[in-house]
């Protein structure tokens, strides 16, 4: 078993998949969006001033320290989750209920689940490289790299 | 969390399944955050307002709501819709809303009324200390800073499950320890403009993320100057609500603000870091600017007058637009007034739009702080727009 990091469950459903890590606050609405518009068949960041600007988030696992940005986050990450192009998880050193919104949404009228878990301390968080196997435990609140 | 027996009847899906899933919806958000139980709320507003596809899902629930045939247990409103008085050249971005009908028929059915970012212009103004459950972070930011009413950043179907249910979990902003400072942001500069105070709102945003910054320095700043400034600490950031000290109402004095404790952080605030931040958040283009749009939050009637007077006897360059946006019932206090001859004169447009629906043509400039965050505009004061418009680049 890999290092465990125990944080807050925001939503249930269990994933692995390849790190996507940032130190920078994310926008979801900012880096979202235009793929979602143009009917894209992966989403790959808007945002200029961040830096996962260009990288293609699709089955990637976020993790980044807290969401920021316009209140769109909500149905723009449940879009992404129902057309399955977004990430396959976020971990973050804090959510917000509109993050949490998006992925209940998701579960409560689609029945499907998108992990999102917070609450790790982020010094924990940014030692992980982009690239490297992580599962993610929703239901448990826990990330462990693999 | 504490549930009432009412509430645990329509959980259980005694009151039809929608409605369980709408409650279920903020209870177990309610129960992550660690809500003590449900309150209710008087006001609500939704940004569930543009049929693009990237709200396709939404929509669907959306739908689904109106046909089991619920409506809104408070005043409602929504953000921004498309407006008949957009351009030809608008044409193209219109043909993508093909969920808007549907919406907006949704939307009505449910009890929704008025479509504006600034609601708080038109008749759905919450009073000090009231509960709401509002979305568009520029309005949740006057909300909670200006009005003192309270309301977390809600988002698309969060605010219409709140709507519906006339409740929220209280947790957040709902609860006065809560709303105390984090950061005093000191501001040592002299004769501020608007555009200064919208980079300084960035900045705030950039440094506070999701804490609640204080202000010191800032006594004779308007409250849409406020709202200005918000909006862009609700972009850059994620903040729902920032003291002025001696201008909004929860920030008579720093210890009112810091609710008797010290601030977590201090920052000085000069010219340097607006500048840098004018220069972070504009997109400089080559080619001369066509389109100008002003009004993003929209614009209160004050802002409308004051920019009516300065274009008086100018007129907009042909091949360049020059909107403003504000909500429907200040766009028909402009046509019933003196000012709708210099708005026909000059040849600008008035919109109840979005401007952030109005990037094309491109190359596009803004005095917007939140539309450079989220489009790539060149961003100027007021008077440099005007003179782009009028004169040129």
């Amino acid at each position: 078993m890999g290092k465990l990091l125990k944080g807050r469950s925001l939503s249930r459903g269990i994933v692995e998949g390849e790190a996507l890590v940032s130190k920078q606050p994310f926008s979801i609405s900012s880096a979202f969006t235009i793929s979602l518009v143009s009917n894209s068949r992966k989403i790959k960041v808007a945002d200029r001033t961040h830096d996962f600007f260009k990288k293609i988030v699709t089955n990637k696992i976020l993790i980044f320290p807290i969401p920021i940005g316009t209140t769109t986050l909500g149905f723009v990450l449940l879009e992404s989750i129902i057309r399955k192009i977004g990430p396959k998880a976020i971990v973050c050193k804090q959510g917000e209920p509109l993050l949490s919104s998006g992925a209940l949404c998701a579960d409560i009228f689609f029945d499907q689940q998108f992990p999102i878990v917070d609450n790790i301390d982020f010094s924990e968080l940014e030692k992980i490289e982009s690239g490297s196997m992580v599962r993610v435990n929703g239901s448990e609140g826990t990330l462990e790299i693999l | 969390m504490y549930l009432t027996k009412e509430e645990e009847n329509i959980l259980a899906g005694n009151e039809g399944e929608m409605l369980s899933k709408l409650l279920k919806l903020l209870v177990q958000l309610g129960d992550s955050y660690g809500a003590d139980k449900l309150i209710e709320i008087n006001s609500a507003h939704t940004v569930l307002n543009f049929g693009l596809s990237f709200v396709n899902a939404a929509a669907d629930i959306l739908h689904q709501i109106a046909d089991e045939g619920l409506k809104v247990k408070v005043r409602t409103t929504a953000d921004p819709i498309i407006d008949d008085n957009y351009s030809k050249e608008m044409d193209f971005v219109i043909s993508l809303f093909k969920l808007q009908d549907q919406l907006l028929a949704d939307l009505s059915k449910i009890g929704v009324y008025g479509y504006t970012c600034t609601p708080y212009y038109m008749d759905n103004k919450p009073k000090l200390g009231e509960h709401c459950a509002w979305s568009e972070s520029s309005a949740v930011i006057y909300l909670n800073s200006v009005l003192g009413a309270r309301s977390n950043r809600e988002g698309g179907i969060l605010d219409i499950a709140s709507a519906i249910t006339g409740k929220t979990p209280n947790y957040g902003l709902h609860i006065d320890e809560n709303r105390k400072g984090h950061i005093l942001f000191k501001v040592n500069i002299k004769d501020f403009d608007t555009h200064e105070l919208t980079s300084l709102g960035l900045k705030i945003g950039e440094i506070a993320g999701n804490k609640i910054p204080v202000i010191e320095g800032l006594q004779n700043v308007s409250y849409d100057q406020v709202k200005n400034m918000g909006a862009a600490s609700a972009a850059s950031g994620a903040v729902a609500l920032i003291h002025v000290l001696g201008v909004t109402p929860e920030a008579k004095n720093i210890n009112d603000a810091f609710q008797g404790d010290i601030p977590e952080e201090t920052i000085e605030v000069d010219k340097r870091m607006l500048e840098e931040m004018r220069e972070k958040y504009s997109t400089e283009w080559d080619a001369a600017t066509k389109n100008i749009a002003i009004g993003c939050p929209q614009l209160s009637k004050e802002e409308v007058i004051s920019i009516l007077k300065k274009m008086e006897g100018k007129k907009v360059r042909e091949g360049v637009h020059f909107w403003i946006c504000c909500c429907e019932d200040v766009k028909n206090f402009v046509y019933n007034s003196e000012y709708n001859k210099i708005l026909n004169d000059s040849g600008m447009s008035i919109t109840a739009a979005c401007p952030l629906l109005a990037p094309q043509p491109r190359p596009y400039m803004t005095n917007s702080a939140k539309s450079c965050v989220y489009s790539n505009a060149t961003y100027r004061d007021i008077d440099s727009c005007i003179k782009t418009a009028t004169e040129g680049d």
